[in-house]
């Protein structure tokens, strides 16, 4: 008998690495900046020559313990740095210095929300390594190449790395535990998560089950993942995949699988006949970190309010939909421009509106991001101050701040030079609505008729007559008192 | 007793990707399986509750400030380098 697709079970488990924010990389004082010319940011340490040697940048240490204490983890008080072994030329040494045994954070988790629904995914831990170098290889591909070039810039950046338990079930809920951590990550200050630059990436676990089992089936780990819109289309192709061939009563192979993002699918990398033989020791270079409590407590007080709750803050507070709240605080830097514009401009839901409609609009036509949202919270405090007053109307102050992003001036300022008040003034207005009934007969016949809902046609020309300018509720009264005295 | 097998043996000599002819790895079997004699002696320590000590001397906490220093010439990072192509480290291709 054929299972139905309902009669696996999916379990997923996460490998997050994160480039940590410091200025200096992990053991040695180059520079962590992405981008320069190849191998120039380089020294001795970095290379692992003889006779160097390395030395724990403090920072590095705080930024991962901050980044466990915002994935809820608990903190060791002891930890240590072990040599991991391999061979691979983006590793100058021969080995990568990571961490075995005793990591900095533990049991931790991540709560997040689809469709109303609550999830929870268990942080296994988080440790602090350094990052290899970078690979260019000749050819279009891996394979077609006949030599590797070497850039060893990035060799020693501090990288975290995340493990999460096998908790996630879809493929789905991978994709939306990554965008909630990199948010947490973000407000978090530890990593930019930018995964076009690999400051954030992601490998995962994936295997089925029947359901009701609680054995875990043969795992299959998937790479090369450059979105988080690719991991969610890579676990749901090798879900169907293995599903396939469980179906078939074949076997799932233990392997390593690469995405090929083009293709829309993964094709297998090598098979993992034993483990990996990373002859893990102590590293004799690097004393261990004695994490004090008070230490914790410091760099615990230094952690901003979290993206979750300040999401419930947002609906308390400020009487916010759980979605104007949950898209307002995806960005820490957009969070705080809207508190900061509705500190100026006490209509919470209104600002909210503006933010999400016109700002976002406008900063995803810039190619900018709520990092450098051109102008500032009390520049659209004022503007929003305009259109209550009906200065201008709600669609004249979206050109408006159109124009404050480009121009960089006062909303009042644009409205002035460009002569945008808009046309409050009843006697004007009595004329224009006088010249528009005698240029509509038709349709003021029509409305005379019983067919009321023409009045919107009606003000829409007195709007066109006044270039958008005329104060739509009072030409609306204006239009159905002339049009009652005609009848 | 054999401490090591011949299986064991190539494996070693695979995880430290070094060459060794035939007739050495007779020889470096010889002097492992004495090595790993000698070493046997500590294993027979009883160490139950024995904290491990990960280095022999009492030091923890050594860190320096975030904060950025000159790195080397382009030009001295390679200069050690086999082969060389447009500032890159140039290697055979990689494959896994």
């Amino acid at each position: 008998m054929t299972k139905t697709a309902t009669a696996w079970e999916t379990v997923i488990g996460l490998e997050i690495h994160a480039e940590l924010l410091t200025d200096a990389k992990i053991w040695c004082g180059c520079s962590t900046q992405f981008g320069n010319e190849q191998n120039t940011n380089v020294c001795p340490i970095c290379l692992g020559l003889p006779g160097t040697l390395p030395v724990l940048n403090q920072k590095a240490v705080e930024y991962t313990i901050r980044a466990g204490l915002a994935l809820g983890c608990e903190i060791a008080a002891f930890s240590k740095f072990d040599r991991k072994n391999y061979f691979y030329p983006d590793l100058p040494k021969a080995h990568q210095v990571s961490q075995d045994d005793q990591p900095f954070c533990v049991n931790g988790q991540v709560e997040f929300e689809i469709d109303g629904k609550t999830y929870r995914v268990g942080i296994n831990r988080v440790h602090l390594e350094e990052e290899a170098g970078k690979s260019v290889h000749s050819g279009d591909n891996i394979l077609g190449s006949e030599f590797t070039l070497i850039d060893y810039n990035r060799a020693g950046v501090p990288l975290i790395e995340i493990v999460t338990e096998p908790d996630i079930r879809s493929p789905e809920e991978a994709r939306v535990f990554l965008e909630n951590l990199r948010t947490i990550l973000r407000y978090a200050g530890v990593s930019d998560c930018k995964m076009e630059e690999g400051s954030l990436r992601c490998d995962a676990n994936i295997s089925l089950r029947p359901r009701g089992s609680t054995e875990f089936g043969a795992k299959v780990e998937i790479k090369n993942m450059n979105s988080f819109r690719s991991v969610q289309r890579a676990l749901e192709y090798e879900m169907l995949r293995q599903q396939e061939v469980l179906e078939s009563g074949g076997v799932v192979q233990r392997e390593t699988r690469h995405w090929d993002d083009a293709k829309g699918r993964t094709v297998a990398m090598r098979t993992k006949e034993e483990a990996d033989d990373y002859r893990y020791f102590p590293d004799p270079d690097l004393p261990p970190v004695i994490v004090e409590r008070e230490w914790v407590e410091a760099i615990r007080a230094e952690l901003p309010e979290l993206p979750q709750a300040r999401r419930r803050r947002f609906v308390e507070e400020y009487g916010l939909p759980a979605y104007d709240a949950s898209i307002l605080t995806t960005e820490k830097s957009l969070a705080d421009f809207y508190e900061a514009t509705v500190a100026e401009f006490a209509e919470p839901k209104t600002v909210s509106n503006w933010i999400m409609g016109e700002v976002l609009r406008l900063l995803n036509e810039t190619g900018r991001t709520p990092d450098d949202i051109p102008i500032e919270p009390n520049a659209l405090a004022e503007l929003l101050t305009l259109v209550k007053k009906g200065t201008i109307g709600a669609n004249v102050g979206k050109e408006v701040l159109e124009e404050m992003f480009k121009s960089g001036k006062r909303a009042a300022d644009i409205v002035k030079e460009r002569g945008l008040e808009q046309i409050s003034d009843t006697e004007q207005l009595k004329e224009i609505v006088a010249e528009v009934i005698a240029e509509n007969p038709g349709p003021v016949q029509q409305y005379l008729g019983g067919k009321e809902t023409v009045i919107k046609f009606l003000v829409g020309q007195v709007m066109k007559k006044t270039r958008g300018q005329a104060n739509p509720t009072l030409a609306n009264e204006l239009l159905e008192a002339a049009l009652k005295e005609l009848s | 007793m054999s401490r090591i097998s011949k299986e064991e043996l190539a494996q070693v000599i695979y995880l430290a990707h070094i060459h060794v002819a035939e007739e050495e790895q007779e020889q470096l079997h010889r002097d492992l399986e004495r090595l790993l004699d000698s070493a046997s002696k500590v294993q027979e320590v009883d160490t139950t509750g024995v904290e491990p000590m990960y280095r022999p001397i009492p030091l923890h906490n050594v860190m320096r400030p975030d904060e950025n220093r000159p790195s080397l010439a382009q030009e001295k990072v390679l200069q050690n380098a086999p082969e060389v192509q447009d500032g890159f480290f140039r290697v055979p291709r990689i494959l896994d």
